[in-house]
């Protein structure tokens, strides 16, 4: 069976280039990941600021300027994942294919949930990989965003 | 709370919420070629299409042409390229 797992980050925008939240394929490590889930959403003050975020696949290179945030199984009894996941990118990985586009208003929360089977799914490729990335924002805001996948 | 059943079979659903407005639910689709999904909107303009060999939808003229998304990751993971 599938073991799931999640991570969060809360931030401002580190660069529209890159992804702000993703997970990616250090090594061909025998699986493939499948994003389930995905939470865009802002702590900031309540304004009139939106920012458009993709979906987009990377390969090529570990993406790199930002920090690995902690991968929490959502069973806890689970080992740790086999994917990694990284934050803030700035740097490091080649943005391939866009698989969703959404704009978010700065008040909205957004949700999306795949059906079985529908996921997005990363290849069993090292330096493949997939996240969430802001490519425009109207204001300079924090965003916080959270991304779910089984593997 | 205004849902938009757009798809008999839909591959996610999306709900936004936001203060002082109505919650928001819609369906995507996802490409059977490159695996993005999209949000359905009727008569939108918009030109997707619809695979034969693969039953199902993709995204537009981008994805027009036949490779299943299973086999383009195999490819992937074969020669790490994506293959035409």
């Amino acid at each position: 069976m599938a073991r799931s797992y999640g991570i969060q980050n809360t931030a401002a925008i580190a660069s529209a280039s890159y992804p702000q939240l993703c997970i990616f394929m250090a090594t061909a490590a025998g699986v493939r990941p499948k994003i389930y889930e995905f939470l865009i959403s802002s702590s900031a003050t309540p304004a009139d600021n939106a920012s458009r975020f993709s979906i987009d696949r990377h390969t090529t290179a570990a993406p790199t300027g930002g920090s690995a945030p902690t991968i929490a199984p959502l069973e806890f009894a689970d080992p740790a994942a086999l994917v990694s996941a990284y934050q803030a990118a700035t740097g490091g990985c080649t943005m391939s294919t866009v698989l969703m586009l959404v704009a978010v208003n700065l008040r909205a929360t957004f949700r999306w949930v795949a059906a079985p089977t529908k996921e997005f799914v990363v290849p069993n490729t090292q330096y493949a990989g997939m996240g969430i990335r802001s490519a425009a924002q109207t204001g300079a805001y924090n965003v916080d965003s959270s991304l779910y996948w089984e593997e | 709370m205004p849902f938009i059943a757009t798809a008999r079979r839909p591959a996610g659903n999306v709900l936004i919420t936001e203060p002082g407005a109505p919650a928001q639910e819609f369906d995507t689709l996802q490409c059977v070629h490159c695996g993005g999904h999209w949000q359905v909107i009727p008569g939108s303009g918009i030109l997707r299409g619809y695979c034969p060999r693969c039953h199902g939808p993709f995204c537009g003229p981008q994805c027009a042409t036949c490779l299943p998304h299973e086999k383009w990751l195999d490819q992937m993971e074969r020669h790490g390229v994506k293959l035409p």
